[in-house]
């Protein structure tokens, strides 16, 4: 096994990437020690996606997320209703101390002391707490309350949060991509957080390295002509409805529009990107199914375009493609999809499917039958993914093909910024520029000593490698 | 007049018993404080007890969880 030098601010794992000729080795995806690595520099580091406030309407319910390799509790509080992650591991003992995926509680009671906390985090409680031969005084519970995260983030309904405390602010964080993101948390008629989330959400779980789809699965569009051909011929490539991808006529002339693969380098985030040239949204073209659904759109949209009648949209998952979160989200209308690491060789897939709080049900049942048939190990389109997904990694881990590089060169040298998005390099659609802006982002984080090294907090730093 | 119900906390059943303890249960625990259940979180640990008898005075009035082993005997 090549040996990494585990030190923070190690800069031999420069190495492993070359920007002249385009590479990555493939140590990165099967070296157990670089996936630590990314734990700690990374994961511990980064905003992480939790879920989606729906998940929790009301005081005491929680959902369980994870934060790398790690879970957590996300609760609405009872008193206040404010929404908090807690790392889920008991302060006494570690036990993890919600064993259920999602619920409504009063208290959380680790099952091994019966050390009790509240829906603040606060320990409320401990066995024989009050026995004059247990405790006696030495257990100040102020100081023992669940590990809560850094800084959290209710971003129009969706929840974010990373356990460093220097880390910038979420808007700051997600920079020009801010704007996209909420437009992909709108409702269809265009009102903020306006989503309601399916639960239970699928996951899966996948023999592969988290990279190999949270790297390479947005704005990897030559990958869709081949590994998509069945569904395509099938006429199952549109997204929704009866027409082919071919056939579909959505944004086109006279609603004249671009369309890039984009990536900023510093902020590591990136994707497909459809730039609109004039302000309102695109008219609404039939594309459901299920009957009825057309009507409720066509509707939505119209009450869309009052709203945004004056400006220009930015670039979002309504028509526009998705895009990814750095380090490990891909985001676009309706769906919040996201990677989490378990081992170097296991990363879990989750998918968070929603629809309008206001949508009738058949809209909703549409949407919920649109996801079900499209996500996932038992939809038509993901489960071509997976194919890949998972031999990547045992075709690449062993002592032969550990040794070769991945080529990540397509349209290297090609991209431009453009204004429209400051920092952001645009390419062609069929390019890996989104892949090499987040490999650009990896390597800093790899690097840094702490968020003190990092765009945005270094307001110089110049991340970019190729 | 008719005597409060006693709930039997020991026993096969008594884990359950406790479970399920309503608010406004009467508490009375080993350690000589006597309170009413405000909550019972039905984890089958615990349940949020409000004193109106505790050898600490400052916690009389005041809401505190009490540990299913502390609780001496329970009544309607």
């Amino acid at each position: 096994m090549v040996a990494i030098i585990r030190a923070r601010g190690d800069r031999s794992i420069r190495d492993y990437i070359d920007p002249e000729r385009g590479t990555v080795s493939r140590e990165l995806y099967v070296n157990p020690d670089i996936f630590e690595q990314e734990m700690e520099q990374i994961f511990q580091r980064c905003w992480l996606f939790l879920g989606h406030e729906s998940q929790i309407p009301n005081p005491g319910d929680f959902v369980i997320s994870r934060m790398g390799t790690e879970e957590v509790i996300v609760v609405r509080d009872r008193k206040d209703n404010q929404i908090r992650a807690f790392l889920n591991s008991c302060r006494h003992r570690g036990m993890k101390v919600v064993r259920y995926d999602q619920g409504n509680s009063l208290i959380f009671t680790c099952p091994f002391h019966a050390w009790t906390y509240d829906t603040t985090g606060r320990l409320v409680g401990a066995g024989f707490q009050h026995s004059p031969e247990a405790y006696c005084g030495t257990l100040p519970k102020e100081e023992w309350g669940l590990a809560e995260v850094a800084q959290f983030k209710n971003f129009y309904g969706s929840l974010w949060a990373t356990w460093d405390p220097k880390a910038p602010s979420f808007e700051d964080y997600l920079g020009p991509f801010a704007e996209s993101l909420r437009h992909c948390l709108q409702s269809s008629d265009g009102v903020d957080a306006g989503l309601d989330m399916f639960t239970p959400f699928q996951r899966h779980r996948l023999p592969t390295n988290w990279k190999v789809p949270g790297f390479t699965s947005v704005t990897d569009l030559t990958h869709t002509a081949m590994t998509h051909r069945s569904a395509s011929a099938a006429k199952l490539h549109q997204d929704r409805g009866s027409k082919g991808g071919r056939d579909r006529t959505r944004n086109a002339a006279p609603f004249p529009m671009n369309k890039y693969a984009i990536g900023d380098h510093n902020l590591g985030h990136g994707g497909m990107c459809t730039l609109y040239h004039q302000p309102g949204v695109p008219e609404y073209e039939e594309e459901w199914y299920e009957e009825g659904v057309d009507d409720y759109f066509r509707e939505a949209t119209a009450r869309k375009s009052k709203l945004l009648a004056d400006k220009i949209m930015a670039p979002h998952g309504w028509g526009g493609g998705h895009f990814a979160i750095f380090p490990s989200v891909m985001v676009d209308s309706w769906r919040l999809r996201w990677w989490q690491p378990h081992s170097v060789g296991v990363v879990e897939r989750w998918t968070l499917s929603g629809i309008d709080k206001t949508a009738p049900k058949h809209v909703r049942d549409g949407v919920r039958h649109y996801s079900e048939r499209f996500n996932g190990p038992v939809g038509f389109f993901e489960s071509d993914d997976m194919e890949n997904w998972n031999y990547v990694f045992p075709a690449s881990q062993g002592a032969r093909a550990r040794k070769l590089d991945y080529f990540f060169a397509n349209g290297k040298g090609l991209g431009k910024y453009n204004d429209r998005l400051p920092g952001v390099v645009f390419n062609g659609s069929y390019t890996e520029e989104a892949q090499r802006a987040r490999f650009s982002r990896w390597l800093a984080f790899m690097e840094a000593n702490s968020w003190d090294d990092l765009y945005p907090v270094n307001k110089s730093a110049d991340h970019r490698i190729w | 007049m008719t005597e409060p119900k006693k709930y039997v906390l020991s026993g096969p059943n008594g884990a359950d018993t406790f479970r399920n303890l309503p608010e406004g249960t009467k508490i009375a625990t080993i350690y000589g404080g006597a309170g009413e259940i405000t909550a019972n979180p039905g984890d089958g640990a615990y349940v949020l007890v409000r004193f109106t008898e505790h050898e600490n005075a400052a916690l009389v009035g005041q809401e505190e969880y009490v540990f299913f082993n502390e609780v001496r005997e329970a009544t309607e």
